[in-house]
């Protein structure tokens, strides 16, 4: 009979930790599931996928690896030299944060900023920005617009302009000027329109 | 064949003999620089290279400054004094004791072939392309400056203060050292860097290692000086005029 006791008494003894913990691990999980495991509302991209499927796939998997598919894009970058969109930071940016925001440039230390969002969320620190630019910037023109500039100013132009003057009419002239200088900058576009001009001008002149 | 299209060739092949699928007068060459595809790694059959005349450089290199200012975002560092500004291109004067002839060179990163910047830095962050341009990989940088120390040219300096509204391909940041990279970025897009758009008459980039390239022609033609030959550092950059 005190055998029987003590091994009951030695049971309650051992149990008794074990509900202490299941209990415990219930009442958590309980308050786990409660919590909201949502992630945080996202700014909407600027551009948008052909189908949902095929947006549903990027979502998932970027919110899973973007990071390593950064990591190693950044390499590849570096490195090989590879600059394709894919996985580019710049692309990234540039479809999702807008140029403005209420007026004003979106920088990363705004939580509305697009990484800022659920870096904050997770209290993961986001490094990239601290070289990196944080919202889309139009490529320079400056350096390109020079080089037109100074095209324009050399002798080499004139020669061409006073070559194809004497030789061709002044419509062909126009249109072989635009089409062997291409730059693919929007200033460009002002530069032929100037030609385009100063060639009709020059032809009402001529008339 | 339309009149235009008929017009371009006869055109074009007028110009025939000046080489290049990309000249557009004598003399004149908008792009040298072939457009490798995006997805491609760089390969050490090219090595790039810069030839600058200093006599053609009528303003002793100030237009290629800005250029390079303006290309990657450098030069209006607010918190720094003189000694920590970014430093990408610098114009050196320089005077001959003798005959008191002075001239006036823009100086950068060298693109040397054995650099000591890449020997001296402890993380591999100071790197070579396989292509020769010399870089610093700042994902890696630690900011030690050894680099700077080694450089016989002095041709890198060091972020001191934190920066914003970087230029998207230059990303430069607090603590990490930089100089020019032959913009990199551009010439893996196929164009020429900023300095030398800025500066075309006087300045010619293109691949050393190809013998039909204009810059390998006009080097093997008439040479082109190393600063500091010295040291050997078979550089990148030549000059003319020095």
């Amino acid at each position: 009979m005190l055998r029987i006791q003590s091994t009951f008494t030695r049971f309650l003894k051992q149990s008794v930790p074990l509900a202490v913990l299941l209990s415990f691990l219930s009442v958590t999980l309980l308050s786990l599931s409660a919590c909201d495991s949502e992630p945080p509302a996202l700014m909407k991209a600027s551009k948008q996928f052909d189908s949902d499927e095929i947006r549903d796939k990027h979502v998932a998997h970027m919110r899973k690896n973007h990071m390593d598919e950064l990591m190693h894009k950044r390499d590849e970058t570096v490195y090989n030299g590879i600059r394709t969109q894919k996985y580019s930071l710049n692309a990234c940016i540039n479809c999702h944060v807008p140029e403005q925001h209420n007026g004003e440039v979106l920088r990363h230390t705004n939580p509305e900023h697009f990484c800022s969002t659920c870096h904050g969320y997770v209290a993961a620190k986001l490094d990239c920005f601290e070289c990196h630019v944080d919202h889309p910037v139009k490529q320079p023109t400056t350096s390109i617009s020079n080089s037109i500039q100074n095209y324009h100013n050399s002798k080499a132009h004139t020669e061409i302009k006073s070559y194809i003057q004497a030789n061709v009419s002044d419509e062909i002239a126009t249109l072989s000027l635009a089409k062997n200088v291409t730059f693919d900058t929007n200033e460009v576009s002002d530069v032929k329109t100037d030609q385009s001009n100063k060639a009709s001008s020059k032809k009402g002149s001529d008339q | 064949m339309s009149k235009i299209d008929s017009y371009r060739r006869n055109f074009l092949s007028g110009l025939a003999g000046t080489a290049a699928a990309v000249t557009i007068a004598p003399g004149v060459f908008l792009r040298e620089v072939q457009a490798k595809p995006a997805d491609e790694p760089i390969s050490d059959k090219v090595r790039w290279g810069m030839l600058i005349d200093i006599n053609k450089l009528s303003d002793g290199g100030d237009a290629c400054i800005e250029a390079c200012k303006k290309e990657h975002g450098w030069g209006d560092e607010k918190h720094s004094n003189d000694q920590q500004d970014a430093q990408w291109i610098r114009k050196v004067k320089v005077t001959e004791k003798m005959t008191g002839k002075t001239m006036s060179l823009p100086v950068m990163c060298q693109h040397c072939e054995t650099a000591p910047c890449v020997d001296v830095c402890p993380t591999g962050a100071s790197m070579k392309r396989a292509d020769g341009i010399v870089q610093v990989n700042k994902h890696i940088c630690i900011g030690c400056r050894y680099c700077m120390m080694a450089c016989p040219y002095k041709a890198r300096s060091f972020v001191h203060e934190t920066l914003v509204d970087q230029r998207p391909g230059t990303p430069r940041g607090k603590g990490t050292v930089e100089s020019c990279n032959m913009c990199v970025n551009r010439v893996d897009a196929g164009k020429n860097p900023a300095c030398v758009d800025a500066a075309p008459e006087a300045m010619l980039f293109g691949d050393l290692n190809d013998e039909n390239s204009q810059i390998s022609k006009v080097l093997k033609q008439y040479g082109g000086t190393q600063i500091r030959a010295d040291l050997e550092l078979n550089t990148g950059v030549r000059y003319w005029g020095i």
